[in-house]
């Protein structure tokens, strides 16, 4: 039954004269369209998200480029047999303390640097 | 193009309203290729590009629950060029603008030209064209910005609130994908009005918009205060408007600046013995900043 909503939309889209004659009386085209009474109703709100409802819409994608993870997926898995398991590792010895840093003596503060003038403005000759 | 092969690619667009918004180029492209690929949003949309040309064929089918969308447009793209490859010229239709929110047109463009085919996208009326219309926004006033909504928050895009800005797909708000009857999840628009409330005041009028999609419809225009955003029921085809900032700064050094050099321009034009339309254009420039 969609197909007959679909076929009168695009009726109606193409023929600037369908389109008048709908303004003029929209109940009459659309008996004469052969649709049903929930059709009518849609097409009747003059609303796109009902008539949209009554053609029966399909998903749409949405941020893909936003909320996808880049990079390539993930490896599939492995097959083969997974690997013994290798024995504890060996403890590592206790880390050295690091030398104290020296100090570095202080600089002697930097002198202001001078603003720079702003751009003069071009000279405005006299008449 | 002497090292083209003789398939080649055009990727044109329906426009947001049936029938009525397609371009004739457009259409004459429809009906003059050898093989048609379209994805468009609804039976209606389907019905008309198969009137138009009935060996048109749907890509709708590349879709599959719980696919990855990256396998789905790139399947799209892979059909679109193998009808290239077999020396056809083929012509893809998608809804709206065919390069806006679209990957698999531009994808299947990139590949066409690197293979050595002729490929071109027309452009088309996309739902940005329809607000500029339908809510009597000039960009050429103010400037305009435009952000897909969950990239501006993950992104923390940057923006100039006293310019207009465009939030697409609000309805959408960090999610991956469209479920039926689907709405704006609360908790994210609080996020989203929380961000707009560092620059703009919660009394800000912003208008939550959705393009006409057949000739008899009214677009859907519902004007609210930015504080009351989280409250609206927003679908995945609605965007957010958000007018610029009333007050805006001007930089009274680059405006002086600007005055001289008119100024300067119209003394040594009129010593020239300039004619008469171009010193009258540059005077009315300066006059107009004065």
């Amino acid at each position: 039954m969609a197909d007959k909503l679909s076929a009168f939309l695009v009726d109606v889209a193409e023929d600037p004269n369908r389109l008048a004659q709908f303004s003029a009386n929209a109940q009459r085209e659309l008996d004469r369209a052969g649709l049903t009474d929930a059709q009518k109703t849609a097409v009747l709100t003059r609303d796109s998200r009902k008539v949209r409802a009554a053609l029966g819409t399909w998903a749409l994608a949405a941020n893909d480029d936003v909320l996808e993870v880049p990079g390539p997926p993930p490896p599939p898995p492995p097959t083969s047999p997974p690997p013994r398991r290798q024995p504890p590792a060996k403890r590592k010895p206790p880390k050295k303390k690091r030398p104290p840093k020296r100090k570095r003596p202080r600089r002697p503060p930097k002198r202001p640097t001078r603003r720079k003038r702003a751009p003069s403005r071009p000279s405005r000759k006299k008449r | 193009m002497s090292g083209a092969r003789r398939g080649s690619l055009v990727v044109v667009g329906t426009g947001i309203s049936l029938v009525g918004q397609m371009t004739l180029e457009a259409l004459a492209r429809v009906k003059r290729a050898d093989a048609v690929y379209f994805v468009v949003t609804n039976p209606a949309t389907e019905a008309w590009i198969k009137r138009l040309k009935p060996s048109a064929v749907s890509l709708e089918d590349c879709y599959a629950e719980g696919r990855h969308r990256a396998h789905t447009y790139r399947d799209m793209a892979d059909r679109i060029l193998d009808a290239v490859r077999a020396g056809k010229q083929v012509c893809a239709v998608f809804y709206g603008h065919p390069g806006v929110f679209v990957r698999p047109s531009h994808d299947a463009i990139r590949r066409a030209r690197r293979e050595g085919f002729r490929a071109t996208m027309l452009p088309g009326v996309s739902a940005e064209a329809c607000l500029f219309a339908d809510l009597g926004v000039n960009p050429g006033r103010a400037g305009c910005q435009s952000f897909e909504a969950t990239d501006f928050l993950v992104f923390r895009r940057r923006f100039d609130p006293g310019s207009a800005l465009i939030l697409w797909q609000v309805g959408v708000l960090g999610e991956a994908s469209v479920r039926k009857g689907m709405t704006a999840s609360p908790d994210r628009l609080r996020v989203l009005t929380n961000v707009l409330r560092r620059h703009y005041p919660s009394s800000h009028p912003v208008t939550i918009y959705e393009a006409a999609q057949f000739p008899f419809c009214d677009p859907h225009i519902k004007r609210v205060r930015l504080a009351r955003l989280p409250e609206q029921k927003i679908l995945p085809t609605m965007t957010l408007y958000v007018p610029p900032r009333p007050s805006r700064v001007r930089d009274r050094r680059a405006l002086r600046w600007l005055i001289g050099e008119i100024r300067g321009a119209n003394g040594a034009t009129g010593a020239k013995g300039a004619t008469g339309a171009g010193a009258k254009s540059a005077g009315g420039a300066g006059g107009a900043n004065r």
